[in-house]
């Protein structure tokens, strides 16, 4: 549990210090359909999480699209293994890089960081670092650990308090700041080795880690101060770090497969939301890496470029209007491309007084998409009702 | 508004900023029938509000913020963020408003900024041209979740002029509360009078 991406950093500090004492998989502190002891502290934590839990079944910020669904969680299954049956899987819309895993195996995924992997390999390592955490009882410990040294209310104010604010709320508050999930390096090496060894158990392509963590650190690197992530609040980051774990990796000689198109595949219907979601965020450094990125991934070219038009667009500064109809332009030509384009491109070609341009794409915004609901101001915008 | 609504804890701090710390804060009724004069705006409402505000911003409620509101922005400049919160450190990312938006931009701003305060399944549509006062303005309506899936409905009345945004968002409960108190504030959307 706690940020993924601090996750990578335990994995890149369990290869770079080249850890022999981590139990192997399979071998769990938690044992298959385990429950806490009856009126122990541990069966108190679980209390309060399946009360959270219970929330967030309800929570209008989950993806409740049953295949996307069944996919994460077979996914999950597959690694965790024989303790599949103990996980459960939540997918929520957010588009920050994150994923966490409470003590009594509820798993919660965000969309953000569904956007980022780029293989199967990338998303089943996430989840195999998760599920390390897990088997382990880290947050358990961390909890016992607060109250051993005074701070006794903090584990429980975390939990009262996420259960007041929301799903989201806390997942960000688990996931950020919370004792739960500051887990050591010791603990971090512990569900990395677990995660690391799952994947070549797999056969999963063992780069992917480092692909995905230089991916992340990249994209928190160009904008430090609006974090995708905290991991790099509490962690200094390396560039050598990741560079050594890719390079560990590669030193396996292990030919492994990353599935990024079947990944590509199976999240294919859900980029363009997620994307808009990533774009919100207006954090447009951050949001031209990924881009810059996924450009490079069998994911649909064209609607990526249609993105990087977007970003231009909303961005606005020096040069970006030409920017941005250099990438609708690209985009345009896909006979996938959305409706939204011409709209899209018209507020460009409007905004830089090309009008007769502006019009024609306004004119072909409106026969794609006859019933826009923002039809009356487009029809404004071109001086009178337009086709009906 | 919404986006003073969720999360919470930002709320409470805007409240408790907007009546203990700034001093000239706005603290009154909203008379059924008298015409309120806010900056260049004139308003006038067939029912009763709780005001609070100050500055460039007011906010009326007639059961508390978390059952209707409506939060009037006035001249949103070049590079304010569009709900008047402080901006961050770098100054071109976030809901910034630029004078050079079209009003479809303004809509989407509003979308990009309740759900970067948290709030979920934002929708923004219906946009359209619409009078502000006795200027062109635009329209449009919200949808979105609270994270504890309580559902509101909204509806923006704007204005570009002069190179600066105003608006008034009213939003309620979608349940009942937005519904119930939607015909009053079109009748005062309809009483708006402009001076300029």
């Amino acid at each position: 549990m706690k940020l993924l991406t601090v996750s990578l950093w335990g994995l890149i500090v369990f290869l770079l210090a080249g850890c022999a004492s981590v139990p192997p998989p399979g071998q769990s502190s938690i044992t298959p359909g385990y429950q806490p002891p009856a009126q122990s502290d541990e069966a108190e934590l679980w209390f309060a999480m399946r009360r959270f839990e219970a929330d967030l079944e309800k929570s209008p910020a989950r993806v409740r699209d049953p295949e996307l669904n069944a996919y994460v969680r077979e996914l999950s299954c597959r690694v965790a293994a024989d303790l599949c049956p103990d996980i459960r899987v939540y997918v929520l819309r957010s588009p920050y890089f994150n994923a966490f895993m409470a003590p009594n195996g509820m798993m919660v995924v965000f969309s953000g960081l569904l956007l980022r992997v780029s293989s199967e390999a990338e998303l089943a390592f996430v989840l195999a670092h998760e599920v390390g955490h897990y088997q382990q009882q880290h947050s358990l410990k961390n909890w016992r650990q607060t109250k051993n040294v005074g701070n006794v209310f903090a584990g429980i104010q975390l939990i009262a308090g996420g259960m007041g604010s929301g799903a989201v709320a806390l997942a960000g508050a688990i996931g950020a700041n919370a004792n739960l999930a500051a887990f050591s390096r010791e603990q971090e090496r512990e569900a990395d080795a677990y995660g690391y060894a799952r994947l070549r158990e797999l056969g999963y392509d063992l780069e992917a880690p480092g692909l995905l963590w230089a991916a992340i650190w990249e994209e928190d690197r160009v904008n430090p101060r609006g974090l995708l992530s905290s991991v790099f609040a509490s962690h200094p980051a390396t560039e050598e770090r990741w560079r050594t774990l890719r390079e560990k990796a590669a030193a396996e000689q292990i030919q492994g497969d990353a599935r990024a198109e079947l990944l590509i595949g199976r999240l294919a219907s859900f980029r363009a939301a997620w994307l808009e979601d990533e774009l919100a965020r207006r954090n447009y450094t951050q949001t031209r890496v990924l881009l810059d990125r996924l450009k490079q991934t069998p994911a649909n070219r064209a609607e990526t470029l249609y993105f990087e038009g977007e970003l231009y667009r909303k961005r606005a500064q020096d040069g970006d209007l030409e920017r941005a109809l250099a990438a609708y332009d690209l985009a345009a030509t896909d006979r996938n491309a959305p409706a939204e384009l011409w709209r899209d491109r018209g507020l460009v070609l409007r905004r830089v007084g090309r009008s007769a341009e502006a019009a024609a794409d306004f004119r072909r915004y409106l026969e794609r998409a006859p019933d826009a609901d923002d039809r009356a101001m487009i029809e404004h915008y071109l001086g009178g009702s337009y086709g009906r | 508004m919404a986006a003073e609504r969720i999360p919470a804890r930002a709320r409470a701090a805007m409240f408790a900023l907007m009546l203990l710390a700034l001093p000239g804060c706005v603290s009154d009724r909203v008379r059924p029938g008298e015409a309120v004069t806010l900056g260049d705006i004139t308003l006038t409402s067939p029912v009763g509000w709780s005001q609070r505000g100050y500055g460039r911003e007011r906010y009326w409620t007639i059961d508390g913020p978390a059952l209707n509101s409506i939060a009037i922005f006035q001249d949103v400049r070049e590079g304010e963020h569009l709900l008047l919160l402080p901006r961050g450190r770098r100054r071109d990312e976030g809901a910034i408003f630029r004078a050079a938006m079209s009003e479809a931009e303004v809509q989407e701003l509003f979308a990009d900024a309740l759900q970067s305060l948290g709030l979920v399944n934002v929708s923004a549509s219906g946009l359209r041209p619409a009078p502000f006062g006795s200027r062109p303005g635009f329209r449009f309506e919200l949808r979105y979740d609270t994270p504890r899936g309580l559902a509101y409905r909204g509806l923006v009345l704007a204005e570009i002029d002069g190179g600066t945004l105003s608006y008034l968002v009213y939003d309620a409960p979608a349940e009942h509360y937005y519904e119930r108190d939607v015909a009053s504030v079109e009748t005062l959307l309809a009483s708006l009078q402009t001076q300029r």
